[in-house]
Formats: structure tokens, C-alpha cells, sequence
């Protein structure tokens, strides 16, 4: 992974004697609730609900064993304990005091992590798939490219104070696992006929109250003109983008309105200008950035391991684990684990300050001393030899961290909602909790096979709710809430949007319409057919029809 | 309120309260050759502004509101598009401002700040590394180390 160098070390230090120094400010009065407003949200504070919550970036959810067991540490020292990953694959602490947030990012700092734009509106935290790097299929490691975007973003002067967020996503692969269709831009690591490596550039996806598809803006970008088309598409936003109005001012709207050929054009004219000049990337930053994330010096013998086989064959719970909570790797002896931190009872995406101890021990055994954050909220050890597999699966279960459900209906994105967020219009912890009581029966669950269920507590949809195969969106009608059911969303290569099952439902009664939806499902499946290819073949309406039969 | 040019704080102010852009190109081309000094904003055309620019010794750029960034992007382009004279900030401006309005081509700034002390000027150097180019270090990092190398 990228490690820091005396500039880039010097960058956060410096940030935080800039922030400590802004604080101080603040709680002395020298500066206002509005200009701090600013400062602190760029610098990842919100004031919540029960208190101030800051979100730590996680840099395209790539970390290491020591920056996480430093993660544990500001949870116990500062926190309750505990910490939360986002579907911007960031970490959020919900309980930090205001004035001890500089101190919180002194300790980070040590270890090359930071908080700079977390929040805000400005360019946002770099996502990328999870199994970059080691996926069989892949084009190319996106990541390099990912860690050239985080400097470039990082205190921009001129895009500090844009309409709105930003927020940029990165594959290297023909499968979208990053969901980089419903980002401000997407960018598809691709070769030419030439071999020449270069993007497919999306603009304009995103999802809030307006969810659109990113329209693609470039067929291909050569690779080193990365930087110079970025700050040609963020310069138009930034001048041309809405200000009037919040829920308007995203780069979508302004793609929608000035049309998908016209901002084109505009993007195209003002890049003639910038490109072959000083933001062109020399092949010779490229090479130092990709020397960084290159391979592990694997174990070139990990496939001759006899040990695994025995152990599936044993241990049926093992087996369960391995099949649904393992994942391809190029190197033959190599699997990815899914840590999932979606257990029974619990809140999706939470993790103990222990758990982090845990995975970050093993990950220092078996898996090269990294861990990732995913958009889906769990983490994953990449790069574990399959005769470590059972040792660490041992090790998760003990830890409530090896459910077996990744892909399956319980492997829920979900928001903090009303208990935490300010934000949210609903509560999405207690019907996360109904659903995993409702569907305990993990036969039942594997039967129902790959399912994605995104729950957000308000339209801001930090939940993904549009793009989940089924997704729930928490509403307010008068002082109760009540839950909107989507079907048939996806953020992968063949993203959707969902549509809506039909009127809202009360709360007591989401779990057991999701039965309905999904016995519907069992129904009229065709042998081998996922929940999503059966919506996409037959459309809402038997779903809808079988769903509210009952009450009507 | 003080005013700040090229770091530096300035008591007495030559600035003559410019008109506005859009009242400016309303005016006949003998009207328009003796003004030397405009303000704009982002609901001016970035566009006539440039082709305007050459005539003036100073322009002021507005930041209506905390949240609105476009003159960041404005300053940028006059620069880009070689203008010389003074490029000042009015408006919504703050200390927190003064690096990034620096970067971006800004030379003065106009301060609305009954807190306003000598220190605010620290703020021009609290982060002393520059991942991108601007107006003032036209270099990215990694041609920064080229040049250094």
C-alpha cells in the first residue's frame, strides 16, 4: 500500500495544528457557527443527534494493521468503544467531544490517516473495488490511480467550496464492485486496441432524491491525462453548478440540464486547454505509485496445501463459510476472506474496538498486514493461503465476525439512521434487527441465494436504497415511520434503479412483506435464477400483486 | 476592514468602489475605456469577463455567500488567461480562505472581520505542501520533484 513520504507526512501534520488552531477559534468565539460549519465538515465533524461524529477517511478502504489497531485505540480512548464503516468504505465515530477531535487526529496522523474531507463539499474519499489488485478477471489495479486522485483532491484550493459533494469511484474490472455508475464521476480502468491503458468516464450518476445512472462523457482518456480531465469536469461543476438549492446542486442536475452532449462538449472545449500540460502525469509518478502497490511475495506453493480439502469436507460449517464468505484470487493457494460485519443482532457496518484488534492480529498473520473496507460494510483480508483459511475462520467466529451471509439477504447496507443521524426521517437499526430475526434460518437465506438489501433512514439515501436488489427507504408521515419498498436495483456493471413495490408499509411490517416478496420470489423463479434476473424478467407487478393481496 | 495586498496589511485603500460587471457592459465603449475597476461574480459570463479583462487594473470578485466558491474558479481563469492587475476578494471572505484564495491567483483581499489580527496572516503558511497546481505553483507535486530533483 502507499506509504507516506516526508510531504505527504508533513501535509496531515501540518493539517492538524491548521485544525487544532481552527477549534480553539471556535470554542473561544473568534469564529462562527457558519465558518466553522465549513471547516469542520471538511474536516469530517458533524454535529449529530447525541453528539458531534467524525468520520475517518479510509483512503479507497485500503489499511493497514497498525492503522486500524490505532482505529480500536481512538474507540476506546475517545469513543464508546466501538466504530462504524460507511458505504464511502470511511470509519465514523458517533460519540467524540468536539474539543478532543484534535487530539483524535493527532493520534491518527502518527500512523498516515487522517479526516480531510470526509464531509463537506468538496471531492470526497476515492472508492474502488475491494478485490483490487487480486481478482482473477481484472484489467488493472485501479488503486494507483486511486492514491494519484487522493493527493491531486487533497486541499484543493479552488474546489473547497463546490455546490455540493463529490464523490469519485474507481474499477479496474469488467464487474463493477464499486458501484461507480451512481458516482459524480466513474472511472473504468480499460486498454485501447492499441493496449494503451487509459478510462471509460462516467459523470453525473448518483443517488440521493434525484437517483440517476452516470452517462458516459468519455469512451477513452489516456491514463496520465487523468488529473487534467477531472479538473476540466470539477471546473464547469464548480462554476456552472446550482447554488440556489441544496437538493439541486449536485453534478447530476447540471449534467441532466445541460444535457449529456452539451456538457460534453463544454468538458471537452475547456480540457483542450489543460491536457499535455503541467497535470499530465509523467510515466515516471506512475511507475513510483504503482511500485506501491505492487504484488506479495506469495507462497508459490500455497496451492499444494492438502489441509483445506480435508477441512471443507470435516467441517460443514466451515464449508458454509468458505463458499458464501471466500472469494476468487489470481494467485493459485489464494482466497479473499469477507470479515462480515453483519451479525445476527447488531448494527450493519459496526465493529468492535476488539474485533479491530482481532483482524488486524490476523491480519498481520495471514494476510500481509492489510485490511479493506468495503461499500457493502465489511471488511476483507485479501491475500490469505487457503491452508490459513480454517485457522481464520476460527478466530472470526469467535469474534461474531465470521456470519456466514456475504451476498445474502442479511449482508444489509444500512445507514445509522434516526438513532444517530440528524438527518434521517426514520430508524433503520430496529428494522435491520426485525429482518435478521425474521430470517434466521441460514438454509432458508442460502436458498434465497444472492440477494442485496440497501436500507437508508431518509432520501439522502446514504443506504444505497435505489441500487439495492430490494431496498428500503425509511419515510416520515406524520411522526411514525413508515418504510418504502424498491425492487430490482443494482450497483454493479448492470446497474438499475429500483422500482417501487407499492405504498409504504409500517414498521412492524417490513420484515413480513419482505416474506411475501420473497416467497413470491421462490414461486417464480426459474432452476438457478437469482431475486434480481426474476424481478428484471417478469417486472413489479406479480411481486405487487402477490405482496398486497393480503390487506386488500 | 482591512485589506490585505500581497500578505500585507493596507491601511489607505486606492480602490474607488468599482461598478458592477453587468452595469458595465451596459454602458457606451467611450464610458466603458475610463473604468479601470469592476466587481464580478459567478452570475457574470466568465467569458465577456476575460474578454473584458485586459482593460482593467483591478477586478474584485465576490463570495456572496460562505458557501460559494466560483470566484476561486473565476480568479484562476483571468489569471490563466494572463491578467495582471490586482484580483481582490470581497465579500465572504476569512482567514481560512486566505491560503486557497492565494493559490488560486488572488493577490488582495478584503477582510470583514471584526476578530481581524496580525496573526490571521500565519494562515498564509500553515500548510506548507502543495499536491497541486495553482496559480501560485503552477507545478504538481510530482513535477515539483522533477524540477527539485
Amino acid at each position: 500500500m502507499y506509504i507516506y513520504n516526508e510531504v505527504d507526512q508533513r501535509l496531515v501534520d501540518e493539517r492538524v495544528v491548521q485544525y487544532r488552531d481552527q477549534t480553539q477559534r471556535f470554542i473561544a468565539g473568534d469564529l462562527s457557527e457558519d465558518e466553522f460549519l465549513a471547516l469542520r465538515l471538511m474536516n469530517g465533524l458533524y454535529i449529530q443527534r447525541q453528539a458531534p461524529m467524525l468520520r475517518v477517511a479510509i483512503p479507497y478502504g485500503l489499511m493497514s494493521a497498525e492503522q486500524l489497531r490505532v482505529l480500536a485505540e481512538v474507540s476506546r480512548d475517545f469513543d464508546k468503544g466501538y466504530g462504524h464503516f460507511t458505504t464511502r468504505t470511511n470509519i465514523q465515530f458517533n460519540w467524540p467531544k468536539l474539543e478532543e477531535v484534535p487530539d483524535i487526529l493527532e493520534r491518527l496522523a502518527k500512523v498516515q490517516l487522517h479526516a480531510i474531507q470526509t464531509s463537506g463539499n468538496c471531492i470526497r474519499n476515492t472508492t474502488t473495488d475491494h478485490f483490487a489488485g487480486i481478482h482473477p478477471s481484472e484489467t488493472e489495479d485501479p488503486r494507483p490511480w486511486c492514491e494519484l486522485i487522493r493527493q491531486w483532491s487533497t486541499l484543493h484550493p479552488e474546489f473547497a467550496y463546490l455546490p455540493r459533494k463529490f464523490k469519485i469511484a474507481v474499477t479496474g474490472s469488467k464487474e463493477d464492485r464499486a458501484a461507480s455508475q451512481v458516482h459524480d464521476v466513474g472511472l473504468h480502468l480499460v486498454r485501447n486496441k492499441a493496449g494503451e491503458l487509459g478510462f471509460e468516464v462516467l459523470v453525473g450518476g448518483g443517488l440521493g432524491r434525484t437517483p440517476i445512472i452516470g452517462k458516459k462523457i468519455r469512451e477513452f482518456l489516456p491514463a496520465p491525462e487523468l488529473l487534467s480531465y477531472l479538473e476540466a469536469i470539477l471546473r464547469i461543476y464548480n462554476l456552472k453548478g446550482r447554488r440556489d438549492n441544496k437538493y439541486k446542486a449536485r453534478i447530476k442536475i447540471l449534467v441532466e440540464a445541460t444535457g449529456i452532449e452539451a456538457f460534453t462538449e463544454q468538458v471537452e472545449r475547456h480540457w483542450e486547454t489543460l491536457k499535455g500540460g503541467e497535470l499530465r502525469i509523467p510515466q515516471q509518478e506512475i511507475d513510483r505509485v504503482t511500485a506501491f502497490f505492487a504484488d506479495h511475495p506469495y507462497n508459490e506453493d500455497a496451492a499444494a496445501d492438502l489441509t483445506l480439502d480435508e477441512k471443507l469436507e470435516a467441517d460443514p460449517d466451515f464449508r458454509t463459510w468458505y463458499a458464501r464468505n471466500t472469494h476468487p484470487h489470481k494467485q493459485p493457494g489464494y482466497r479473499a476472506v469477507t470479515v462480515s460485519l453483519k451479525p445476527h443482532l447488531g448494527a450493519p457496518g459496526d465493529i468492535t474496538a476488539l474485533q479491530m484488534e482481532v483482524v488486524a492480529d490476523l491480519s498481520e498473520r495471514f494476510s500481509f498486514a492489510q485490511i479493506r473496507s468495503t461499500h457493502e460494510q465489511n471488511l476483507v483480508l485479501a491475500d490469505v493461503a487457503q491452508a490459513d483459511l480454517y485457522e481464520v475462520w476460527q478466530v472470526l467466529n469467535e469474534h461474531n465476525l465470521a456470519r456466514a451471509n456475504i451476498g445474502l439477504l442479511t449482508d444489509m447496507i444500512v445507514c445509522p439512521g434516526f438513532d444517530f443521524c440528524s438527518l434521517a426521517n426514520a430508524h433503520t437499526l430496529n428494522i435491520a434487527e426485525q429482518i435478521n430475526q425474521t430470517f434466521e434460518d441460514l438454509d432458508y437465506l442460502h436458498d434465497l441465494g444472492e440477494i442485496r438489501l440497501n436500507m437508508s433512514g431518509c432520501i439522502n439515501a446514504c443506504g444505497h436504497h435505489h441500487v439495492g436488489h430490494i431496498g428500503i427507504l425509511g419515510v416520515d408521515k406524520k411522526g411514525e415511520d413508515w418504510y418504502q419498498i424498491t425492487i430490482g436495483g443494482s450497483s454493479r456493471e448492470d446497474a438499475s434503479l429500483g422500482k417501487v413495490l407499492g405504498r409504504a408499509v409500517a414498521a412492524d411490517d417490513v420484515a413480513s412483506t419482505l416474506e411475501r416478496l420473497l416467497e413470491t420470489y421462490v414461486e417464480l423463479r426459474v432452476e438457478g435464477e437469482r431475486f434480481i434476473d426474476t424481478v428484471r424478467r417478469l417486472g413489479v407487478t406479480p411481486f405487487k400483486e402477490a405482496v398486497y393481496a393480503v390487506a386488500s | 476592514m482591512p485589506l490585505l495586498v500581497n500578505r500585507e496589511i493596507r491601511g489607505v485603500d486606492s480602490y474607488a468602489g468599482p461598478i458592477a460587471f453587468s452595469e458595465y457592459l451596459e454602458l457606451d465603449d467611450a464610458a466603458q475605456a475610463s473604468i479601470k475597476s469592476i466587481r464580478a461574480n459567478g452570475e457574470d459570463s466568465l467569458d465577456q469577463l476575460l474578454l473584458h479583462s485586459s482593460r482593467f487594473d483591478l477586478i474584485a470578485l465576490e463570495f456572496p455567500i460562505i458557501r460559494d466558491g466560483r470566484s476561486f474558479s473565476i480568479a484562476r481563469e483571468l489569471r490563466v488567461a494572463g491578467f495582471g492587475g490586482q484580483i481582490r476578494a470581497v465579500g465572504e471572505t476569512s482567514r481560512d480562505k486566505l491560503q486557497f484564495l492565494e493559490r488560486c491567483g488572488f493577490d488582495a483581499v478584503e477582510l470583514d472581520d471584526e476578530h481581524f489580527r496580525r496573526e490571521f496572516l500565519e494562515a498564509y503558511t500553515e500548510i506548507s505542501v502543495q499536491y497541486q497546481g495553482a496559480v501560485d505553483q503552477p507545478l504538481p507535486i510530482y513535477r515539483q520533484q522533477e524540477t527539485t530533483a
